[in-house]
């Protein structure tokens, strides 16, 4: 079965696999010099490892979305310097007017044109219903551990998931999870909301390093963890329209800085950091990502919560910044 | 009235200005001394520029160095100020169709920090928004709505955001996030039709597909909804269609001018000036028939600086193209230096100095005009025409200039210079322009002298 390579949480894995291949969403490692992707200065690290990993993760296509303006760019690197096949979907950043969410609908249809050209099949209603169910299911049983499992291992399955494609895959998390339980959850550390740029896959050390300062992390508001995850559908809506269920639960609940007006991320985020009892935030964003850093400022004026902003980079452990940062943090809080 | 041509201080137009009365120069109301500009508007870079000495462009600095008194004047007078930001050279055309309509970008405020040598404090204000440095200077604009020193509030913002720098886009949120009400509008990242896909034909022979056509056209027609309750009457179709026509007026009288400017033996217009005529086709200065009149007075310096054979610098100058404007406008002056002259540019809106169709449904023609827009599309694509616009010009060297903290300029410059050096074999120098360059100007000399001797020594080959 070929695989379908993608970053962006607005790829609907549902979709690809529905069509008889394997999405599997790219949480890259940092490029660093594994490859020369042009000049460092002004490149944001997070794309430039996106680039890095696409060339190397095992893919038979790759999927680019014009979220990101650096990402979009960058997708022409890609198709200069490999063979695989690479498709770009453009996912409007309005989102008020319904012709945003028909034009994303199209792209979906000439997306499914492209997997088509891969070998897949276009899926009839029936398929794409089974297909949705399942996922919803295990998407579902996957929000269900955020309460029995550390935050990082929360997210860490969401990035698993994410990774795999299949909604088989819950079980391998679930045996992962069974196999190392958290001995107790760490609830009377400080709880803090981590908001901001995606991580790259060996940013977790971030959580470990806050609880051992008395933090932890109870939302994680990254498009690799719970920002990122598309609603939960309706299973009647389901059996009605399913390319209209995905378009509702991918373009019409994912709330991304990218998205203009994004005043949903802030709703988002407040109904979130409530709901689990925040008590402070830390931005976290990545050097010349503008997207993200553009709303550090904002964050501050908007939050009633405390706001550590961290600027990050390629690193791949903890450094003395970051971690005079966290201890800020917890210490504002405690 | 007429004299050689040649690039003249801001002190020394004080004496031509005063020769140029004598012999009779009629101005229009925004007509004066240069200096004035200096010693009354703070535009301090003035005194470090060189200008052309003809008064057609002494009518042109002052069309645009009047902007802002214009813009006053417009909301003193009742008319609406639409402010549209992003898509450079598309919405405007159609503000403009209508009679009480005044349209300006604030985006033009990434010059302010230049040309006031930053004493505006405009980056400042933007600093502590929190849109520091990692920027574009087009950050400036922040600060320019706040303190309302520079325009005044408009009475509709539209800002058009998808395929759009993350730059702008985010400045735009910012704004927005501050209480300024903004009409955003899709513009999607431009691909060519595919196989069996219906498909819309632009002139010059690119085809874009239908869907995104479609796309645009509604999200004009919704632009033209609310300038059409701000104005209080409907755009017909004929007054969009004259619309159009006025636009063109502008656009050829510039294509006219690029094509003599580039391909004479002698420049005969010095680079900067060339980059302040282009601007023009943008939002017209504000003002649509002194725009087109003061282009149309240069066009005849031009042609008359050809037929007899006049010119600026070297008839062996370097021929550049320069790709991205300058955030400091000193550098053209500084190309010249060099012992280069301006032979091609893509200033980032190509699209606003190609011809709207006027055979096509108004609405139509601005869909497909705005998805020319070459920074929607690829790098690749803007490339190609780079490439074909350097052969067409006889260009020897291309010059990409950075413009700081773009999202942009991450990937474009390396596929652009990469396309350029396979197709044409051309020297390329890729080169950071901050708003003042001062302290970069012994670097930047270095390498565009090191370029222009390239060029040199390639011909003899």
């Amino acid at each position: 079965m070929k695989t379908v390579i993608y970053e962006c949480p607005f790829i609907p894995a549902e979709w690809i696999a529905a069509h008889g291949l394997r999405p599997s969403r790219v949480q890259p490692p940092a490029a660093g010099a594994i490859l020369s992707l042009g000049s460092e200065d002004g490149t944001c690290p997070y794309a430039r490892a996106c680039l890095a990993a696409f060339f190397h993760y095992p893919g038979d296509a790759i999927v680019y979305t014009t979220t990101c303006d650096q990402m979009r760019r960058g997708c022409e690197v890609t198709i200069a310097q490999t063979a695989k096949p690479v498709f770009v979907l453009h996912v409007p950043k309005t989102w008020e007017q319904p012709e945003a969410s028909a034009f994303y609908r199209e792209e979906l249809l000439r997306l499914s044109r492209f997997l088509v050209s891969l070998g897949g099949h276009a899926p009839s209603n029936s398929k794409l219903s089974e297909v949705l169910l399942a996922f919803d299911g295990a998407r579902r049983q996957l929000v269900e551990l955020r309460s029995v499992a550390t935050a990082r291992q929360f997210s860490e399955f969401i990035a698993r998931f994410n990774q795999a494609g299949d909604p088989g895959c819950m079980v391998d998390i679930r045996k992962v999870f069974d196999a190392a339980p958290p001995a107790a959850l760490a609830r009377k550390k400080i709880p803090v909301a981590l908001f901001g740029s995606p991580l790259m896959s060996h940013h977790y050390f971030l959580f470990d390093s806050l609880e051992k300062l008395g933090g932890r992390i109870v939302l994680d508001g990254t498009t690799t963890g719970e920002l990122g995850l598309p609603g939960l559908m309706d299973r009647q809506a389901i059996r009605e329209d399913p390319l209209q269920c995905l378009v509702n639960a991918y373009f019409g609940t994912i709330p991304d800085a990218f998205r203009r007006p994004n005043d949903q991320l802030y709703t988002w985020f407040r109904e979130k950091g409530l709901e689990r009892g925040v008590r402070g935030i830390l931005f976290r964003h990545y050097v010349w990502c503008d997207t993200w850093h553009s709303e550090a400022q904002r964050l501050k004026e908007w939050s009633s919560w405390p706001v550590v902003s961290l600027e990050t980079g390629e690193e791949t452990q903890l450094t003395g910044h970051t971690l005079a940062r966290l201890q800020s943090l917890v210490e504002m809080l405690q | 009235m007429s004299a050689a041509p040649r690039q003249i201080s801001l002190d020394e137009w004080d004496d031509r200005y005063r020769e140029l009365h004598a012999s009779g120069l009629v101005e229009p109301a925004y007509g004066g001394p240069l200096r004035r500009h200096f010693e009354e508007g703070h535009d301090l870079r003035l005194r470090t520029l060189r200008f052309d000495n003809s008064a057609a462009s002494l009518r042109l600095w002052n069309l645009l160095l009047t902007e802002e008194d214009r813009l006053r004047e417009c909301r003193r007078q009742g008319r609406k100020l639409v402010g549209t930001m992003k898509d450079l050279g598309t919405v405007p055309v159609m503000a403009y169709a209508f009679p009480n309509l005044t349209a300006f970008y604030p985006d033009g405020a990434w010059w302010i920090p230049c040309v006031m040598e930053f004493s505006d404090g405009l980056l400042r204000i933007a600093d502590s928004l929190g849109i520091d440095d990692s920027f574009c200077p087009v950050r400036a604009m922040l600060g320019a709505f706040l303190t309302e020193a520079h325009f005044p509030r408009p009475d509709l913002l539209v800002c058009s955001v998808g395929a759009t720098c993350d730059d702008f886009s985010c400045i735009a949120q910012r704004l927005n996030g501050l209480g300024f009400p903004i009409l955003w509008w899709e513009i999607p990242h431009r691909r060519p039709a595919e196989s069996g896909e219906a498909d819309f034909l632009m002139p010059g022979g690119m085809t874009l597909p239908m869907a995104q056509v479609g796309l645009v056209k509604s999200e004009l027609a919704r632009i033209q909804s609310a300038m059409e309750e701000l104005a209080g009457e409907r755009l017909a179709e004929t007054m969009l269609a004259a619309g159009i026509r006025r636009a063109n007026r502008v656009r050829r009288c510039l294509e006219e001018l690029r094509r003599r400017v580039f391909m004479a033996d002698q420049s005969p217009l010095p680079a900067l000036e060339l980059l302040i005529a282009e601007m023009m086709a943008i939002h017209f200065c504000s003002d649509q028939e002194q725009a087109a009149q003061a282009l149309e007075e240069l066009l005849v310096q031009v042609r008359a600086r050809v037929e007899s054979g006049q010119g600026f610098g070297s008839s062996s100058a370097a021929r550049i193209y320069w790709v991205n404007p300058v955030s400091d406008l000193r550098v053209m002056n500084l190309l010249e230096d060099c012992g280069a002259r301006l032979c091609g540019t893509d200033n980032m809106f190509c699209h606003a100095l190609d011809l709207i169709p006027e055979n096509l449904p108004p609405l139509d023609a601005l869909a497909g005009m705005a998805l020319m827009d070459p920074m929607v599309g690829s790098a690749a694509e803007r490339a190609g025409r780079i490439c074909q616009e350097m052969q067409a010009w006889r260009c020897e060297g291309l010059v990409i200039s950075r413009i700081p903290g773009a999202s942009h300029c991450a990937w474009e410059g390396q596929i652009i210079a990469d396309l350029v050096h396979d197709r044409l074999d051309l020297p390329v120098v890729e080169l950071e322009v901050p708003p003042v360059a001062d302290a970069f100007q012994s670097s930047l000399r270095s390498r565009l002298e090191a370029l222009v001797e390239t060029i040199i020594s390639r011909r003899t080959l």
